[in-house]
């Protein structure tokens, strides 16, 4: 029970579930490690890092919310290519993620995907 | 990868519905393939934990992981064609474009089709749901129940209806610490209770998870409250507050009842729509029942939808559960059998009739249920005119309600206005809120306002991907 607030977010319920094995993705430039079968949210949900990205107009944060591919809110620019779910994405070794401001491309431009 | 060939039945969604289709299908010796956006097949709620995860015991998992993987291991065995990570965008008569994640792009041809489309969770719009923490519960379920990762350290569950319960439960079993949990109905009173008593019989598994899980909240000590609401998210870059209310028989909040829970996550579980996007770019004509989710297509006993050679089964049909879905499904699939030739009239009739009666038997059930959790009108109520409704495209109440024209109560003008709906979620976020506000201004009710126009793609595709097709495949017919 004192898990509940650990800041440690992955669950590993009495080993019945093993996680892959494990491997290193870059997140922002910095190493995070993850395990094979994750999810990019679900890696970064497992580090407590919830904001995905932030807005085009507002440059609010947005992050995981249907978590089933429908909603497009937690797009990030993964390996290069922006705009990818990261409830969709699978992680790799030495994948590269980074927060995604606004649709992802280079400064100046604003084009939506 | 071919995909120019004619195919008997393309059935699009690998959940309950569409691999029981699938299975009666295929029994029948119908050539049939299966599409699926996912890496598994199972959908929502057979949702499968990625193959490099391994499981010392899958009964941990939860008899609905047990049987989802029966019936997906009964489709794989079958001779089905398995299509996954792919992604269904646009129908064009029985020409169905697809896009593999990442790879290709490419049309499908049928002779049916069987959409198992499932259905999202509900969008509840109230000021601060576009902070990070605030997710859907069926986001959290699955966050938690597939990727072994809890959302948050401190979770307030709200919504309405019997999953809500089963979520909250299920949660706190994974480990999460579940602050709240808030139905926004009220007690059900004796008439409810004499409602889903009678339609009890056949049903008594349903009406005993039910109540199991109000005795495990009670156990845990976790607040169960009747008629509340979540009014707002707050917090700077993520939520780290919660307001609810005290709310009315309408869901309406009652002013003076406000108070703040202190929370880093907020899951909403009200409930959900129906993913109807392809049956409409099919055609079909739809329905309005809020109980259902929504707009639902029209269609027959034997899941024909208003399209010939289109036929609908499960959640995106109208939202009842997947105990229901499986039986809509194994009649699509023999109806597709009978279509294509390969089942009499009579067989079809006589495989049919043991799914009728189980059907018959829960939909007494289900709609028992939906008259015990009424969709109160207060829901479309919660958002402040600062508040973004449409998320992608960041538009807001004010914004839309500026742009509602003198006399009309049309959500497509608003839309164009506005790009309110036209961003990456194909307005499948926006769309009842904003229908919601056009109908309020004209004085109308949101049944009576157009949906937005449904335009291909249902989801986003790459378009070099699909302008890049490889010459051996045909390009996508001509849209008019």
């Amino acid at each position: 029970m004192s898990d509940r607030d650990s800041t440690h977010r992955r669950l590993d319920p009495q080993g019945r579930i093993e996680r892959g094995r494990e491997l290193t993705i870059e997140v922002d430039g910095e190493p995070v490690i993850a395990y094979e079968g994750e999810t990019v949210a679900g890696a970064l949900m497992g580090i407590g890092k919830r904001i995905f990205r932030s807005t085009a107009r507002a440059m609010a944060p947005r992050g995981l919310y249907c978590g089933m591919g429908v909603c497009y809110e937690c797009l990030m620019v993964i390996d290069g290519r922006p705009n990818q779910r990261a409830c969709m994405t699978y992680v790799a070794p030495n994948l590269n993620v980074q927060t995604q401001r606004a649709w992802g491309h280079r400064r100046g431009s604003n084009g939506a995907p | 990868m071919n995909a120019h060939h004619q195919r008997e039945l393309v059935i699009i969604g690998g959940g309950p519905a569409g691999l029981a289709a699938a299975i009666e299908a295929r029994r029948t010796g119908v050539q049939t393939t299966i599409v699926d956006e996912r890496a598994t097949l199972g959908g929502q709620i057979y949702k499968q934990l990625p193959r490099a995860f391994k499981i010392h015991e899958p009964r941990h998992l939860g008899k609905d992981y047990v049987a989802g993987r029966k019936l997906i291991e009964e489709v794989e065995a079958s001779g089905v064609e398995i299509r996954l990570n792919t992604v269904a965008w646009g129908i064009w008569d029985k020409s169905i474009a697809i896009y593999q994640e990442g790879t290709d792009a490419g049309v499908l041809h049928a002779t049916q089709i069987i959409l198992a489309t499932g259905a999202y969770d509900r969008p509840v719009v109230f000021p601060g749901w576009t902070l990070p923490g605030v997710m859907t519960a069926g986001g959290a379920q699955s966050l938690i129940k597939t990727q072994r990762v809890l959302p948050g350290r401190r979770i307030l569950m709200a919504g309405s209806g019997p999953l809500v319960l089963a979520f909250s439960a299920q949660l706190h079993q994974y480990g999460a610490n579940v602050a709240a949990v808030l139905e926004a109905a009220p007690l059900p009173g004796l008439p409810v209770i004499a409602k889903l008593l009678a339609a009890a019989p056949g049903n008594l598994n349903l009406l005993r998870d039910g109540l199991g899980y109000i005795a495990y909240l009670r156990a845990k000590r976790i607040p169960f409250l009747h008629s509340h609401v979540i009014v707002r998210a707050e917090g700077r870059e993520e939520v780290e507050r919660a307001v609810i209310a005290k709310v009315g028989r309408d869901w309406c909040p009652i002013p003076g009842t406000e108070r703040t829970i202190d929370v880093d996550t907020i899951c909403l579980g009200y409930g959900f729509f129906p993913s109807v996007e392809l049956g409409l770019l099919c055609g079909c004509q739809h329905t309005y029942d809020e109980g259902l989710g929504g707009h639902v297509p029209v269609r027959d006993e034997a899941m024909r939808s208003t399209v010939p050679g289109v036929l609908i089964a499960g959640d995106g049909s109208g939202v009842a559960g997947s105990a229901v879905a499986i039986e809509e499904g194994r009649i699509a699939g023999i109806t597709a059998a009978l279509e294509l030739g390969h089942l009499s009239e009579a067989e079809a009739s006589r495989r049919a009739g043991p799914a009728r009666t189980r059907l018959a038997t829960l939909e007494r059930f289900r709609a028992a249920l939906t008259s015990a959790y009424p969709v109160g009108p207060g829901i479309y109520e919660l958002c402040t005119p600062e508040t973004v409704v449409c998320r992608c495209e960041e538009v807001t109440a004010a914004e839309i309600t500026a742009n509602i024209l003198p006399g009309s109560a049309d959500p497509n003008s608003v839309k164009n206005l506005t790009r309110a709906g036209m961003g990456q979620c194909q307005g499948r976020n926006c769309s009842r809120q904003v229908a919601s506000l056009v109908a309020r201004t004209a004085g109308k009710s949101i049944p009576e306002v157009p949906m937005f126009t449904p335009r291909p793609p249902a989801k986003l595709v790459p378009i070099a991907l699909v302008a890049e097709e490889r010459p051996e495949e045909e390009p996508v017919a001509e849209v008019g």
